[in-house]
């Protein structure tokens, strides 16, 4: 088993306490709702931000989140963990954001690739965890989804293919572009 | 892996550092309740529009098949003596009651008169009844012919009576003149 297995399935327990909230919630009660969204919620909220990159966004593509699972509870079949299935719903409501608002905004900010083909040497890059949060969350929309999709949330590049519509390989090659621009962001804060 | 995949997967969990806050979970339950009010009246409201489409649905269809069904029994005989007479009846009941109008304006001055006259033309009323209701059970050229000549038959009977008619009011009026 690789290391990128097992990272998934300990972000993933089986969860057999969650089964009776599961059920109370499908049947509308409140107190099993308010369990899971307990549970669940800072993870959720945390992937919403990082992908939307705005707390009052992230806040409500949070809410959309919860409520349409909270709607849909039947869909949930149990082939995959209930967070798991709740992080994809996460995932396209916060995707959906990001494209309501290119389309308003049309910002045009993941076209530029120049740089960011060569990979910058790692040697002198000192890291600590708020740092590469922050850099994060300075990279275009589609580097910044792209990347926390494939490092943060552990999908593969099929799934972030199939999620954003994108092609397979697109989803590697701007992975590694993300990932040589993560490292420019945190030299230069270094210098 | 290079190094800073390594870091940020050995340090996952700290990169969930943001909390939503706490009225969060409020407008989730304000939002559902809302959605809630919202969806009821909008199925009520469907259900009543569903309902009254479908009724419609069933009375036009109903209609239409009655309407087929008279119809098809109307188009069952194809006689063409029948279509004949159903034209020549037509065209003599408008004439009749027309010159029936003529006759009784007339006869308001005169009870006795009115009274034979309306019984001869009664009879004939009833004649016709009853041979439309033989034909009606079976179809026979006989009958056909019988109907329409009693139909001629009133007709030449009203156009009598309204030349007499006339004539005695015009040796009324002359009566009247002279005196």
């Amino acid at each position: 088993m690789s290391l990128r297995q097992e990272m998934i399935k300990k972000e993933h327990p089986q969860p057999d306490d969650t089964r009776p909230l599961i059920t109370g919630s499908m049947k509308g009660d409140r107190s099993s709702q308010y369990a899971l969204y307990k549970k669940y919620s800072k993870a959720m909220y945390n992937i919403c931000y990082r992908i939307v990159n705005d707390q009052e966004e992230a806040r409500d593509v949070l809410q959309e989140t919860f409520i349409s699972a909270f709607q849909h509870m039947g869909a949930f079949r149990g082939e995959s963990s209930f967070g798991a299935w709740l992080k994809k719903i996460a995932v396209n409501q916060a995707i959906n954001h990001l494209r309501k608002r290119k389309m308003l905004y049309e910002s045009v900010d993941d076209i530029e690739y120049s740089d960011e083909e060569n990979s910058p040497d790692e040697e002198n890059l000192a890291l600590n965890v708020e740092r590469v949060r922050e850099a994060i969350q300075q990279l275009p929309d589609g580097f910044r989804t792209v990347f926390s999709l494939y490092l943060l949330e552990g999908y593969d590049h099929s799934e972030i293919a199939r999620i954003m519509s994108i092609s397979e390989s697109t989803s590697k090659t701007q992975y590694i572009r993300a990932k040589n621009k993560l490292k420019t962001i945190l030299k230069e804060r270094i210098s | 892996m290079d190094k800073l995949e390594k870091f940020i997967r050995e340090n996952r969990e700290e990169f969930d550092n943001k909390l939503p806050g706490d009225k969060s979970w409020d407008d989730i339950v304000n939002r559902m309740n809302r959605q809630k009010a919202k969806t009821i009246p909008i199925t009520q409201w469907m259900w009543k529009a569903a309902s009254i489409v479908l009724l419609a649905a069933v009375i036009g269809l109903l209609i239409e098949r009655y309407v087929h069904d008279r119809n098809s029994v109307n188009a069952v005989p194809v006689n063409p003596r029948l279509t004949e007479l159903k034209q020549v009846e037509s065209y003599y009941s408008t004439l009749i009651s027309e010159k029936r109008e003529e006759i009784q304006a007339y006869l308001k001055k005169d009870p006795d008169f009115r009274k034979s006259f309306n019984h001869d033309i009664n009879q004939l009323d009833s004649m016709y009844s009853q041979l439309k209701t033989e034909l009606s059970k079976s179809y026979s050229e006989k009958i056909v012919d019988a109907m329409i000549v009693n139909l001629q038959l009133r007709i030449k009977i009203l156009n009598e009576q309204l030349n007499i008619l006339q004539s005695i009011q015009k040796a009324k009026k002359d009566e009247k003149s002279k005196v």
